[in-house]
């Protein structure tokens, strides 16, 4: 009995002496184990943007993890940028390690950037300077420092700028006087959306006045109101001259966008002649309708309270052989 | 005898329905807010690890410790020394207010993700 409990006493003496490497092994792992095998960063949304989205990821600004929504988040087309490629490289603020504030990215495009419009407009002319943008430089926008983030979001899927129902939105920020006039009863369609400011405007330069997209007013207006372009037998000079003699583009209190109400509009050039408009403006020279004893009335008279295109109703031009007064 | 069963029952009933008020009293927004504009989201996630540590991770370390809310609310006014995954050391920031309503609710916050 005595034997067989040392021998007991032994095998247990053994089993432990066995064991015990392996549970101090387990011991000296577990703390390994609870290490977790931290993984390299991974890129989020555009090639190579690990370096940044460490800390700007979707916890701190999920606002700006947005751009993969957008064009520039397509990572299938290899022309995408980087982060890096309009912020720069900014290896100052990657590097920087402290409690205050880093210093700011190489380029940044917020109210508050250090960044000249040039530096930050160079970031989108990099890739974006032909065709539309073939006259930005030096036009009035890029000359008065209004850059291409003055107007566009890029970390974000809608751009105001580039929808037509809000870009009015956009510029009317700045063209008040615009807004205005666009609200008042004779207007384009631009608060029902159905042309926007860039129907008419090229906001990157153009080579006609304006900033129109064509060369002159009247082209822009033709690529709509083409029934007005002629050619025509009898032409109007002023009207084939420059639409806005007589319209205002972006709203009027007057019916068909008119500067002035009949006849005192076409009395601004019409002062003599067949209807003598002289003292139309002060009321001077009217006098009565119908002259006791004469058999004609008052030229004068006629022009009051009347419109000049009741008769003349093709006063942008006639085709008509006996047209020349645009009454036919 | 009957009045102190019953004054005894209300108080009680007063005690368990105010008990749990404390995690309803948080100010989610307010102390999301807070961090947000303090830039904490920098280099903390609510449930992954960035330069430090995950809110839950911070959570778990200090929930049910008596003195969890207090150490919260030192790490960020005091700015102790912390140590990142690359093994350097750099000061933790320093909360821009002094509000302690405000700190109590970011702390709270925190240990309840």
């Amino acid at each position: 009995m005595g034997l067989l409990r040392k021998m007991l006493l032994l095998c247990m003496f053994a089993g432990m002496a066995g064991t015990m490497p392996a549970a101090l092994a387990v011991d000296v792992v577990k703390p390994a184990e609870k290490t977790e095998k931290k993984e390299a960063p991974r890129d989020i949304v555009l090639k190579g943007d690990a370096k940044c989205t460490t800390c700007h990821d979707e916890a701190d600004s999920p606002e700006l993890l947005a751009i993969g929504k957008t064009r520039h988040g397509v990572r299938a087309d290899k022309r995408g940028p980087e982060c890096t490629s309009c912020h720069g490289e900014s290896a100052k603020h990657i590097a920087y390690k402290g409690s205050d504030k880093p210093p700011k990215p190489d380029r940044t495009f917020g109210k508050k950037s250090a960044n000249t419009a040039e530096e930050r407009d160079q970031a989108c002319m990099s890739c974006h300077k032909g065709g539309n943008r073939m006259q930005w430089v030096g036009s009035q926008h890029e000359s008065q420092d209004v850059g291409c983030t003055s107007c566009h979001k890029v970390h974000t899927r809608h751009d105001k700028a580039r929808d037509r129902a809000t870009q009015t939105e956009t510029c009317f920020s700045c063209h008040k006087e615009q807004r205005t006039e666009s609200l008042r009863t004779s207007h384009h369609p631009i608060p029902e959306g159905k042309i926007s400011c860039s129907s008419c405007h090229n906001p990157h330069g153009s080579s006609g006045p304006k900033m129109l997209n064509t060369a002159t007013v009247n082209e822009t207006c033709y690529t709509c109101h083409a029934e007005k372009r002629g050619p025509f037998l009898w032409e109007h000079p002023p009207a084939s001259d420059n639409c806005s003699n007589c319209h205002t583009p972006h709203g009027s209190s007057i019916a068909s966008l008119l500067k002035y109400r009949q006849p005192f509009l076409c009395a601004s050039c019409h002062i003599a002649g067949g209807h003598s408009t002289t003292g139309i403006r002060s009321g001077q020279d009217l006098g009565p309708l119908v002259t006791p004893g004469a058999t004609s009335t008052t030229a004068a008279s006629q022009m009051v309270g009347k419109a000049c295109t009741n008769c003349h109703t093709q006063v942008h031009g006639s085709n008509h052989p006996s047209g020349p007064r645009f009454a036919r | 005898m009957k009045h102190r069963i019953i004054a005894g029952v209300l108080v009680g009933l007063f005690a368990a329905i105010a008990a749990p008020s404390t995690a309803a009293d948080i100010d989610a927004e307010a102390a999301k807010a807070l961090a947000k504009s303090n830039d904490c989201f920098k280099c903390h996630a609510i449930d992954k690890d960035k330069k430090g540590p995950s809110y839950k991770k911070i959570s778990a370390k200090f929930k049910g410790r008596a003195d969890g809310e207090e150490k919260a609310i030192k790490n960020m006014t005091t700015g102790p020394k912390v140590k990142l995954d690359d093994g350097t050391e750099e000061d933790h920031k320093v909360i821009d207010t002094k509000d302690a309503k405000q700190l109590k609710n970011l702390a709270q916050w925190i240990l309840s993700q």
